[in-house]
């Protein structure tokens, strides 16, 4: 029997002050109505009853509605069940099932709320990290403080909640007692903007793509925007230089916070952009309680402003990662390695220069094409492949697959994209499919990368 | 040999962004975000690959006001004639 060491997690316990001191106050708005604080509790306290009555010891949750998702979410807080966050694939049924067979060594290393969540990772396996509630929860409160939200605040989240950056933006959100939008997707970049307008939304979060897709296309959606918003939280991807300027100089009044960090351990440096707008572009300092060293190849530290991998520690840090075949403990105090590129300024600002290995960061998220290309070939034997960036605007990429098919029946881009859905998480997908008579090699017969990248990006080899 | 009209040319490449069956039909009334797989990106990359294949360049306001395949091609067209 699962023994509960804490009566509910803290984030229910937030939820339950802001209900009891401000009941009337706007908690979410959707497309189906507008629950006050205190009919979110209610519904919230209804469903974590639901859960303990269904006497499980783990809960998935899938992904939209995203209304359904952040109730559930939230009652799973207070039923302090541990919650497995679906990434559409089938793995997530037999990690909850691993998560039931191992309650006793879960408890023992999460203090409050156990929540799984998956990450794209920068190894070709898929897998989750254990997390603690408890320290998602005080990590929330952190952001809070860099971003300077208020409870007066209104968040459009459009992001998806199954992913750490927006799980994270909800978390910070019911902290703070402040009201949600919530938005299951938009299609145009310009959305964002026009979002905001009906019910007064002045807190905003996106990715670094977005940032530099709106800068290029929607110049005038953000200058028109600069009274209104007044905070944004740019993520999961850096952002140079040019994009920093640009950004405050569009939205000077807004605070504009951009984090560095990682699903097994949150955000790990943030930086205020008003505040980075000359020199080399920093991920910023250190969160509170996290540790940043860099090392050379062998693991010996790096001295301030040499480069090397970015290893990191901290108290959020995951404590376990979930893989279909076991749980495999993070002792505290262990240094993840990043295969991040970067230094420590002498302010001591972190600054990221690039990845180490061949996993591509593509629209904030860390793609393994390898991965890819293998569950390709494994589903259409006949095909050879490779899956490489291509450049959509400048500084934005997408993935590509070049195809070569012996075949003249072969697979069209739908087939592709549909036998890849049901085998990868969406960001693994590529997003255009690219058949060429043969697939570019170099001397040794292994594929030429950098011509298939030609290739993929339609210019003539 | 087919004479390739605006609209189908556009359609087609909606069709490859929008990973369609070929032999689907494509709803040129439809809103753009109704389609399972469309997002900011995809249109995004519908815009650009647009502008590369008529050498034109759609303004934020063009932009904003086609939230339909019609209403795009409508766009293009008009663009093509004024550029």
């Amino acid at each position: 029997m699962r023994t509960d060491k804490a009566e509910h997690g803290p984030l229910y316990g937030a939820l339950r002050r802001h209900a009891l001191t401000e009941p009337h106050r706007n908690a979410v708005i959707h497309d189906a109505g507008v629950p006050t604080y205190g009919e979110l509790l209610h519904e919230v306290d209804v469903r974590a009853e639901l859960i303990s009555q269904q006497g499980s010891f783990w809960h998935i949750l899938h992904d939209p509605p995203k209304v359904e998702f952040m109730l559930d979410y939230l009652a799973t807080t207070k039923a302090n069940t541990p919650v497995v966050i679906s990434d559409g694939t089938t793995t997530a049924g037999s990690i909850a099932s691993l998560l039931r067979e191992n309650t006793e060594a879960v408890d023992s290393l999460v203090v409050a709320a156990p929540e799984v969540i998956f990450t794209s990772g920068s190894s070709a396996k898929a897998k989750a990290v254990l997390l603690d509630g408890h320290q998602m929860y005080r990590k929330a409160l952190q952001i809070n403080d860099f971003m300077g939200n208020s409870p007066e605040d209104v968040e459009l989240i459009t992001l998806p909640l199954r992913h750490s950056f927006g799980l994270g933006r909800l978390r910070c959100a019911v902290a703070r007692g402040q009201t949600t939008r919530l938005v299951e997707r938009i299609g145009s970049p310009d959305e964002l903007f026009e979002l905001t307008k009906p019910h007064a939304a002045n807190g905003l979060a996106f990715i670094g793509s977005m940032a530099k897709i709106l800068l290029s296309r929607h110049e005038g959606a953000l200058a028109e925007s600069a009274g209104r918003i007044s905070y944004v939280e740019i993520g999961s991807e850096p952002l140079e230089l040019e994009f920093r300027q640009a950004l405050v100089r569009l939205l000077p009044d807004a605070r504009l916070g951009m984090h560095y960090g990682m699903t097994e351990l949150s955000r790990v440096a943030m930086v205020d952009l008003r505040q980075s707008t000359t020199g080399p572009a920093a991920a910023g300092q250190p969160m509170p309680e996290v540790e940043v060293r860099i090392t050379d190849p062998s693991g010996a530290v790096e001295h301030t402003g040499r480069p090397g991998e970015i290893w990191v520690r901290g108290a959020a840090m995951l404590r376990a990662y979930v893989h279909e075949d076991g749980l495999r403990t993070v002792p505290r105090q262990t240094w993840l390695q990043t295969k991040d590129h970067g230094h420590v300024r002498e302010d001591g600002a972190l600054v990221v220069e690039g990845r180490l290995s061949t996993v591509l960061n593509i629209l904030g998220k860390k793609v393994v094409p390898e991965e890819t290309e293998r569950v390709l070939r494994g589903l259409f034997p006949r095909l050879d492949c490779v899956c490489v960036p291509a450049e959509l605007i400048p500084g934005v990429l997408i993935l590509v697959a070049v195809l070569e098919s012996p075949d003249t029946d072969r697979p069209d881009r739908a087939v592709l994209h549909s036998s890849l859905s049901e085998r990868l998480p969406a960001h693994q997908i590529p997003r255009r499919f690219v058949y060429a008579d043969r697939l570019p090699r170099l001397a040794n017969g292994k594929v030429d990368r950098a011509c298939a990248i030609d290739i993929a990006s339609g210019r003539e080899l | 040999m087919a004479q390739h009209t605006v609209a189908t040319e556009i359609t087609e490449i909606f069709r490859e962004i929008a990973h369609l069956p070929e032999d689907m039909e494509v709803d040129p009334a439809a809103t753009l975000t109704d389609h399972h797989n469309w997002d900011s990106v995809s249109q995004i990359e519908l815009i650009v690959r647009t502008e590369a294949k008529y050498r034109i360049r759609l303004t934020e306001g063009d932009l904003r006001e086609c939230h339909t395949l019609a209403a795009f091609i409508q766009r293009v067209e008009s663009r093509r004639y004024a550029d």
